[in-house]
This record gives C-alpha cells, sequence and structure tokens, in this order.
C-alpha cells in the first residue's frame, strides 16, 4: 500500500468576478486546508502549484508570500489535468521520501484582458493558426467535436441538456456552485446559442476561485478518518498524436489497467468525476472510462442520468459550479476527496467509498491532447 | 496562397499542423507540399464573433492522408462537399466562394 494519503481537500467558494489576484485566491485555499486540518505552515514541506494567471510568478514565489520552506516544489500549468498530474506527482514524492506533508493548489482570477490573452496565447499553434481564424476558441471548436459526436452515436441537443440538467441538479444542494438556479430542459434548448450546436449552458463558465488538497506520509497520520487512498493513477497525454477525431481520449488505452491495479470494476464506481469542460467531453471520458458501455450514450442519458444510476460530477461540476482555470483540473478530485471523506452535507452520497475521477484537456489544435484519472478509495 | 502539409522526406508520412520530427521513421527533413481539394466534415456557425472579424462559420475538413484542418468562412459550405482552401499572410486559412 501506498504510503502517501490524502488527508483532506478544500474549495473556497467560487465568483463570477474578482479583483482579487490569483495569489490570493491560492493564499484563502492553502490557509482555509491548514485550518480544516488544524496543521501549521511549518509542517508543509512540500508545495504544488497549478494555475494559469499566477503567472509571472511560480510556485516558489508563492512559497515565498506563504512563509513555507520546502524540500518539495512543482509548477503545472495543464489545465484540465493539472490536478491529477500534481497528485500523480506528489504521491511518488511522498513515497520516496522527498517530502512529508505537500499541499497542492489550483486556482485562477481572469480579468477580462488575462481570458483573452490565454485563449489567443495558448500555445504557438493557436498563435499561428486558430487566433487568426478570429473566430476559433474552446467553444467552436468543441462545438466542431459535438456535432460529429451527435453523428456518430445518434444524439441530439437534448440528450447532452439531460447531462448538463443533471449536473445542476446536484448543484442546487452544493452550496459553492456559482450556478445552482433550476433550469429546465426549455431553459437549455433555448439559451442563447454561442456556436452550433453549442449554447451558452454547453461552454464552461468560467469563475474565480481555488482548490487544495493535503497529502501526508501515512506515518505523519495518526487519526486517519476520512483520509482517502489512491488505489490507481494513470495518464496517457498525445495518445492519437492529434491525428484522430477526437472522440475518443487516453483514457480508452489506460482504465482497463487502472480498474485492474484498483481491484475494480467499472460497476463498483460509486461515484465519477469527469471533467466536464463540455458536456461532449464528458459523455466521451464516460466511455472510455468503461462507465456506460460502447455504444450505450443515447440510453444512457435518456435512461439511466435521469433516474440518477450513475453519481456523475455530484458538485454540479464545472459546468455549473464553474471552472477558476486551472483549479478546474482539481475540482473533480475535491469533490470526490470530500464525498469518500464523508464531508459534503446535504449531498452526501449514502454509499461512497470509491471514486474514478478524470481530467481532461489542452487543445493544441482541434482538441484536447492530454487525459488522466485516478481511482480513489476511502482509507479504511 | 494555398495551406501546405508537411511531407517527411524519409517515409511517405505527411502532417498538418508541421512537426519537428516524423514519428514513423524519425526523419527530421520535411517538405512542404500544398493541400488541394479537402472534404468539408463538420460546420459551426459562430454566434459571437469578434468585432471587426468577417467569417462567421468555422468549419473542418478532411484532406488526402486523412490530414485534418480548420478554416474560417463567411457561409456555410455544405457537409460532404469539396472546398479549395487558401491560406492568407497572417496564417488564416479560409475558405471563399467560387
Amino acid at each position: 500500500m501506498s504510503a502517501a494519503l490524502i488527508h483532506g481537500a478544500v474549495e473556497v467558494a467560487y465568483t463570477r468576478r474578482s479583483t482579487d489576484t490569483t495569489a490570493q485566491w491560492l493564499t484563502r485555499a492553502f490557509d482555509a486546508l491548514l485550518r480544516q486540518h488544524d496543521m501549521s505552515a511549518e509542517q508543509i514541506d512540500g508545495l504544488g502549484v497549478a494555475s494559469f494567471t499566477l503567472r509571472p510568478d511560480r510556485c516558489i514565489d508563492m512559497a515565498w508570500r506563504l512563509g513555507l520552506r520546502l524540500s518539495w516544489s512543482m509548477d503545472d500549468g495543464n489545465g484540465g489535468v493539472s490536478g491529477i498530474n500534481l497528485l500523480q506527482h506528489a504521491i511518488a514524492a511522498i513515497e520516496t521520501g522527498q517530502a512529508r506533508h505537500i499541499v497542492l493548489l489550483a486556482g485562477d482570477a481572469f480579468q477580462a484582458k488575462d481570458f483573452a490573452d490565454l485563449v489567443a496565447n495558448y500555445n504557438r499553434t493557436t498563435q499561428q493558426l486558430l487566433r487568426p481564424l478570429g473566430i476559433a476558441n474552446p467553444n467552436s471548436l468543441f462545438a466542431l467535436v459535438t456535432q460529429r459526436h451527435m453523428a456518430r452515436h445518434g444524439l441530439q441537443r437534448r440528450d447532452y441538456g439531460e447531462l448538463v440538467l443533471a449536473q445542476r441538479r446536484h448543484a442546487a444542494l452544493n452550496p459553492l456552485a456559482v450556478y445552482r438556479g433550476e433550469m429546465t430542459m426549455d431553459d437549455y434548448l433555448g439559451a442563447a446559442p454561442v456556436a452550433d450546436p453549442l449554447g451558452i449552458y454547453d461552454c464552461v463558465p468560467v469563475v474565480a476561485g481555488a482548490d487544495a488538497i493535503l497529502l501526508s506520509h501515512a506515518d505523519e497520520v495518526l487519526d486517519r478518518a476520512g483520509c482517502v487512498r489512491v488505489r490507481a493513477l494513470g495518464a496517457l497525454h498525445n495518445f492519437d498524436r492529434h491525428e484522430g477525431d477526437g472522440l475518443s481520449t487516453g483514457l480508452r488505452e489506460i482504465a482497463s489497467s487502472l480498474y485492474e491495479r484498483a481491484g475494480l470494476r467499472p460497476s463498483d464506481v460509486d461515484l465519477a468525476c469527469v471533467y466536464d469542460d463540455y458536456p461532449v467531453m464528458t459523455l466521451v471520458q464516460l466511455e472510455d472510462l468503461g462507465l456506460v458501455p460502447e455504444g450505450g450514450l443515447a440510453r444512457f442519458v435518456r435512461e439511466d442520468l435521469a433516474a440518477g444510476r450513475l453519481a456523475l460530477n455530484t458538485s454540479g461540476g464545472q459546468l455549473s459550479a464553474g471552472q477558476a482555470g486551472c483549479a478546474g483540473g482539481m475540482h473533480g478530485l475535491v469533490e470526490a476527496i470530500r464525498q469518500l471523506g464523508g464531508q459534503c452535507g446535504s449531498r452526501q452520497l449514502a454509499r461512497a467509498r470509491t471514486a474514478v475521477v478524470s481530467g481532461y484537456g489542452m487543445v493544441e489544435y482541434r482538441y484536447g491532447m492530454c487525459a488522466n484519472a485516478a481511482i480513489l478509495e476511502t482509507f479504511a | 496562397m494555398i495551406p501546405h502539409a508537411s511531407h517527411c522526406l524519409g517515409c511517405s508520412a505527411v502532417f498538418f499542423p508541421p512537426r519537428l520530427r516524423c514519428h514513423h521513421c524519425g526523419g527530421m527533413a520535411f517538405e512542404a507540399h500544398p493541400i488541394g481539394a479537402a472534404r468539408v466534415a463538420a460546420v459551426t456557425r459562430v454566434h459571437r464573433a469578434p468585432p471587426g472579424c468577417e467569417h462567421t462559420h468555422l468549419v473542418e475538413l478532411e484532406s488526402t492522408g486523412g490530414l485534418r484542418l480548420l478554416a474560417a468562412a463567411g457561409f456555410s459550405p455544405a457537409i460532404g462537399s469539396f472546398v479549395h482552401p487558401v491560406q492568407s499572410d497572417d496564417g488564416a486559412i479560409v475558405l471563399t466562394k467560387t
């Protein structure tokens, strides 16, 4: 068994707009995490940070602001996979004696100019081939992916709406979700169009906020109630070398090995926190992860989702809770850790012992290149 | 001008956008070949174009060798139809009505 335990996690309440800096948001999450675990900053010897807008600062500048002395530090700006990526490295760091208590932070607070800048300069390919088009951005790119996905699986617009509505029903029970108001299928179908077939409720809302996770060496944790351990974690980035159609991810190739290492089957999973920047990508990952049988997406959205047969994105997901930049890559992990730890209040699942969490993102040209996933379990 | 695909000189692999090293043969020498007709694979009408942008549709094209490229257009080309993309000086690949 791994020596690394996930001790706990926090999400500070996101807001639609903020004039606070990203460093202030990350500090808030750090402070809330330490208070939750009654720990002092002296004990923290590892720090990992995922953020787009912390620049020009890095992890070490954050450490200086927080007064930390570190034997392990790591930056990660890989958007939707940053949370699980940091977790992967933090576990290895604890197992190999590089650190005893690691805090992982993720967060962003965009000013209007920051966000436009991020979209226009995401990478060189974006600068050279997407920005000049004027209308190429994540919304229009995933509109194309959605259109081909609809044709492949025989889905209608309202099928994606079922996912959005299911997550909004969860959000109503999450006081930290930014968008909690009731949504009907008419609201969804009648929403302002963004890029056909996507309307505003298909596009993840950008908010400001931060999340934090505490990992500790098992020997350092006397009271292990609420602790979570990672049974299996894997990643496969650039799996198709960006020569495919974007309708599958690297998860498709690693899922069976993940379940095998965890000693579980997909049907054993109590909770799935699947990266949800756009509904289409959540459906793609559900199939890749074996949580929906091959070719079964139409039935899944029309019957299983409405009946609540799979606990999916119980925080409301990013589509309702909001996407605070790189915190979007940690949001699902935090929800899973808190559900497994029994800390989710009125939305607490009756049975939450195992969870699958996935990350997805980093659009090179036409779709995201990166994918990773972790299987978590309540520490018994 | 016509957009160009990147042909590996060491093997028959074709890339777009260009890579720096061919993952098939390890070659690092490439030659640019013009992309001729391409098939329209998907089209989206973008409702929130930035001010001054004359394009209304983002189009995914498939060319020979399985190459896929993105183009902007001021109209909605029919899915399955063949088009001849052109590339502006700023790098934008666009479709024009012929």
